[in-house]
This record gives C-alpha cells, structure tokens and sequence, in this order.
C-alpha cells in the first residue's frame, strides 16, 4: 500500500515532527511498504494467546521519597537545559 | 606481535606478571586508533588523556598487588552509553553535543574494575539500523573490505574489536545489534539474556528487548567482560536476581553429549558458500562430542514482522523525550509558535530512519490500528516464545547462521528500508524471546567473515561460552 498524504502528516503532528513536504512524499511510500510487509501478521492464528503484560519479572518499588543527584551531574545536566528559573527549566509560552 | 593485538587473557597474564604495563598497553591502543580513524570512522569520540589517566591508575592498583580480569584493559563503549563528562550523541545530531550527567551502569562498573575507556564508537543513530549507514557522523567501514559495512548497529564496535583498536568493546543488541556486526567483522559476539545486564544509562530503544553485551576477539573473553558487566541492579527494574557465574570460566570444558539443535527453516535458501560454512561448524560440532538434531522452527521468521511493529512502538515512545527542552537539538526559534519550534527540534535532529520508526510506532499504536498490529504482534510473539521454549526441552542449545550472507556494499541496502530490516531474520525472534545468543566467527567467504549463531535457554549464558569456545578452538577461527 501506499499511505496518503494525509496520514503521513497526521502521523507526523502526533508525534511532534516537522517534515518537508518531500520527506512526506518518501514516507508515504516506505511506511506503506514496511506496513504491507508486517500486515502478514493477520494470516497468524493467534486466538489461543491469552494477551497479558505478566512475565517473570516483577515490580520494585521504593518510597516516594526524592534523592538528590550529586551536584556535579545537576549541574552538568542544568547546563544543557537552556533557560532556568526557580528551579525549572523555562520555556516558550505553550498555551496561546 | 603489537600490545594491541593481545586478547583480554593473554593480555591479564602479562599484565600481571608484569611484562607489560596498561600504559604501554593503550598507547598500543591509541597508536592503532589514531592510524585508522579515518580510513574506518569506528569512533565517534577518543578520550586519549582521560584513557592515559585510567592506565595509569591501573597500573598503580597492579603494583600494589590488586588483581581483577578486567583491570588495566582498554576498551570502547558504544555512543548509546552514558559516559559522564564525555559526549554521548547516540549517533544522532539530536545528540550531536550531549554530554552525559552520569555513567551508565556498565561503565560504572567497569570503572571499578579497572579498565580503560578508549573512547565511544559510531552507531546507526539511536541504533535504528544494520549497518551504521544510519549515523549522522557517516558510515563505519569493514576493517575486512573497506567498500562494505561493518554492519549494525553496533558496527563501531565491532570494528574496533576486529581491527585491534581495543581488546574488547561493548555493544547493545535490541534485534541484532551485537551478532550481526560481530558476523560481519569476524568477533565474538554476545547477547546476555534480557535483564542479565543493566540497561541503566542504556539510550533505551526497544525498552522489551534492549540489551548490552561484549564484543570480542575470543568467545572465553566474551565470558570474562558479561561477568564484569551482569548483575542485579536497583537503577533498572527488568535486571534479574540470578546469580552472576564466572562466565568465563565455561571455556574450555567438554561439550560431549551437548544436544545441538540446527534449524531447519534458516538453512533453506542459503547460499551455497554459507551452507559449506555451515556444513563446516556442523562437522566440528559433531567430532567434538556434541549430538546435531534438525530442529524446526516455523514461527522463527516471524520473527521481523513482530520485531517491527513491537520496536517502532515503542521507539515511539522512547524517544518521545527527545524535544529540545531539557537537552538535544534546539531549532533557532525565530517566530515560531510553541508547538512549531517543538515540532522543528525533532524534525531537524531525527534522521529519517528515526522518523520512520517514530510515526510507524504511532500508527500501530493507534485507535483503530492497534488491535491489528500492536496487539497481534504482542500476541505472536509469545508463540514465538513457546516455540522456543518447546524446543529447548528436547535439546540444549540451538543452531543457525548469524547472517545468510558476509557484509553488504555500503548504499547496498538504502534503497528499501524493508531490505535493510531482513538483515535481522536470523536474530531478530531471539530478542523477541529475551532469550541469550552468540555469534561466533564461523568461517569466510569469498574473504569475508561469516559468523554461526547458538542460542541457549534464558540465563543459558555459560552454555553459550561452553559450546563456542570449543568450536572456536575447532575452527582455529579466532585470528582475525
């Protein structure tokens, strides 16, 4: 198949990507194409599979308590986070 | 023989003994480094002092008598490991500038123990690949042939291992990541059980099926780092309690009576250079004591259809924290409102694979689409799952090839993304199953190496080490 325009830009404000209008052209195709290909998943016969997020793991939990990070990885992180203020990291207006 | 060429245990002798010392050991390193870089790329980033630094730290803990496997050995972490201070890019301009706030918890740990860190080697970005082709700093060549890949993602690493760059390197294997360039450059290459090893500072790409593991010159070495590296970790919940064992310590023992399955379904369609490769790894399996049985895995090659709506899903979500605000790329703002700016950070920082996984994750995840694929796939992967499990109560490790074919041209595979994925169709349905493999090098053809692939129950790591140390010595295969 080959996936309409319209999806592919729909897809792309979903998840926040800019895409020039050749790249929405290419993905169209190849999206279309990877799509066909794991579609063949339809002809398996999966209705003996109870579906279930249980495995052998299981949860950790630990109090809800904050840890401080040492200063020196705050720092480095801070650093790489643009604007701060009060603790927070400033950005652009959101709501309009 | 140069210091560099040594493996990790002929290299512990000397250094112990006090024949050589971990300095003189990665000037070797660093020396092959800077010969090569360019004409391979296998590095994203060389920290020559910081490694000097190490060495000798090293070399004052051996004089005061410490010992350890891993101390005083120089080695390479893939770009998709947090190394603090040190740029972590994941091979991606997204990350073009990161520089890590912490350590990984493999790096941490091999801190402790005493090894070296060369340097951070080049990947697909965010290990969206299966050939480095993928990475914003260009493409990694093949030490073996220069016009090929080195294969994906962990491609870097796997080249650094086979060109003596370092004695051994860390890699991260999600759907093939580790065997497949550890094929292609003629390593050893591990995939550790999921949870053996902590994902901890792990760039997280398929959080269900991620894991890091060794890249190597021999399979005994490949043991010795997973024992350095495995573990319970409280950082990273999916770690698993099971004791860590002396993995390195299964080279060399006897692997007669050992049930062997091959599988069937990956021998059809082989080429016939690849089946004499294979025919060769059977013939020494047997005249080591081991039993071969066909084994047939029908759902095995489901494996990339499930692999590939499982991974975009949750790459979707994974790199959904990518956006600019507390790291990453930052498009210049000009006028843009606040959702076109957010918009432009991912669009400008994610190279088209990325995209492509990103929105064919959104699209399988869904309303209306979900059930169809997310669910369905979800679903067979656990047939995948209980075939496997089904087929390990009737022998003790199963066979196949890594790859079906030696490493591609470079641009072989860029015309169809589809193509590039098949590359995995012998490895991707492993991952699926959490389940801990190795490539072992196997043979060459036409000149190039070709890797076999053993798979081994989950925490079956030391069978692993067992039966491919023995072929290894069989084949004489380990002189790269």
């Amino acid at each position: 198949m080959i996936l309409a325009k319209e999806t592919i830009k729909h897809l792309a404000e979903l998840a926040r990507l800019s895409l020039k209008p050749s790249e929405v052209k290419r993905y169209c195709v190849e999206l279309g194409s990877v799509l066909d290909y794991v579609g063949q998943l339809s002809e398996v016969d999966t209705s003996q599979i109870k579906l279930t997020a249980a495995n052998s793991l299981s949860n950790v939990w630990r109090e809800d308590d904050p840890v401080i990070w040492p200063e020196g990885e705050v720092n480095l992180a801070k650093y790489q986070a643009g604007e701060s203020e009060a603790g927070g990291i400033k950005v652009k207006r959101v709501l309009i | 023989m140069n210091l560099n060429e040594l493996d990790i245990q002929s290299a512990r002798e000397k250094l112990d003994s006090g024949e050589i010392t971990s300095l003189e050991l990665t000037q070797a390193c660093l020396a092959r480094i800077k010969k090569h870089q360019r004409k391979l790329r296998a590095a994203i980033t060389i920290c020559e002092a910081e490694a000097l630094r190490q060495a000798v730290a090293a070399d004052k803990r051996l004089i005061n008598g410490e010992t350890g496997p891993l101390l005083g050995i120089p080695y390479f972490a893939k770009d998709n490991m947090l190394t603090r201070g040190l740029r972590t890019t994941a091979g991606s301009k997204m990350l073009e500038n990161y520089i890590a706030p912490y350590d990984a918890t493999v790096v941490r740990k091999l801190e402790e123990a005493g090894a070296v860190l060369l340097g951070k080697t080049n990947l697909d970005a965010f290990a969206h690949g299966s050939s480095t082709e993928n990475s914003y700093f260009g493409a990694t060549r093949n030490p073996h042939d220069t016009r090929r890949v080195p294969g994906g993602s962990s491609g870097g690493s796997a080249a650094a291992v086979a060109d003596n760059w370092c004695l051994f390197a860390l890699g991260s294997d999600t759907g093939g990541s580790i065997r497949q360039p550890a094929s292609f450059c003629g390593v050893a290459g591990l995939k550790p059980s999921y949870g053996r090893v902590s994902r901890h500072g792990l760039i997280s790409m398929t959080s269900s099926t991620d894991v890091i593991g060794p890249l190597t010159k021999t399979v005994a070495d490949a043991g010795i780092v997973l024992s350095a590296i495995a573990g319970l970790d409280p950082l990273d919940s999916t770690t698993r309690p099971e004791e860590v064992l002396a993995y390195g310590e299964f080279a060399g023992k006897s692997i007669r009576g050992l049930r062997i399955g091959y599988v069937t379904e990956c021998f059809d369609g082989l080429s016939h250079s690849a089946l004499n490769v294979m025919s060769g790894v059977k013939n020494k399996l047997l005249e080591l004591g081991a039993e071969l049985v066909p084994v047939s895995l029908p759902h095995l090659k489901l494996g990339i259809p499930v692999y590939y709506i499982i991974t975009p899903a949750e790459v979707s979500s994974n790199l959904a924290r990518l956006d600019g605000l507390r790291y990453g790329h930052r498009a210049s703002e000009d006028k843009l409102s606040w959702n076109d700016w957010f918009k432009k950070n991912r669009g400008e920082g994610f190279g088209p694979e990325a995209k492509r996984r990103i929105m064919l994750g959104t699209y399988v995840l869904s309303a209306g689409y979900s059930d169809k694929y997310y669910h369905q796939a979800q679903a067979a992967r656990q047939l995948i799952i209980q075939e496997f499990q089904s087929a390990f109560t009737e022998v003790d490790i199963l066979l196949t090839p890594t790859t079906p074919h030696p490493a591609f041209k470079l641009g072989a595979n860029s015309k169809d993304p589809l193509s590039m994925y098949l590359e995995d169709i012998f490895a991707a349905a492993v991952s699926l199953a959490g389940l801990p493999a190795i490539s072992v090098p196997a043979g060459k053809i036409a000149g190039l190496p070709i890797g076999c692939q053993l798979i081994a129950p989950l925490l079956g790591e030391g069978k692993l080490i067992q039966a491919g140390s023995g072929l290894e010595k069989a084949l004489n295969n380990f002189n790269i």
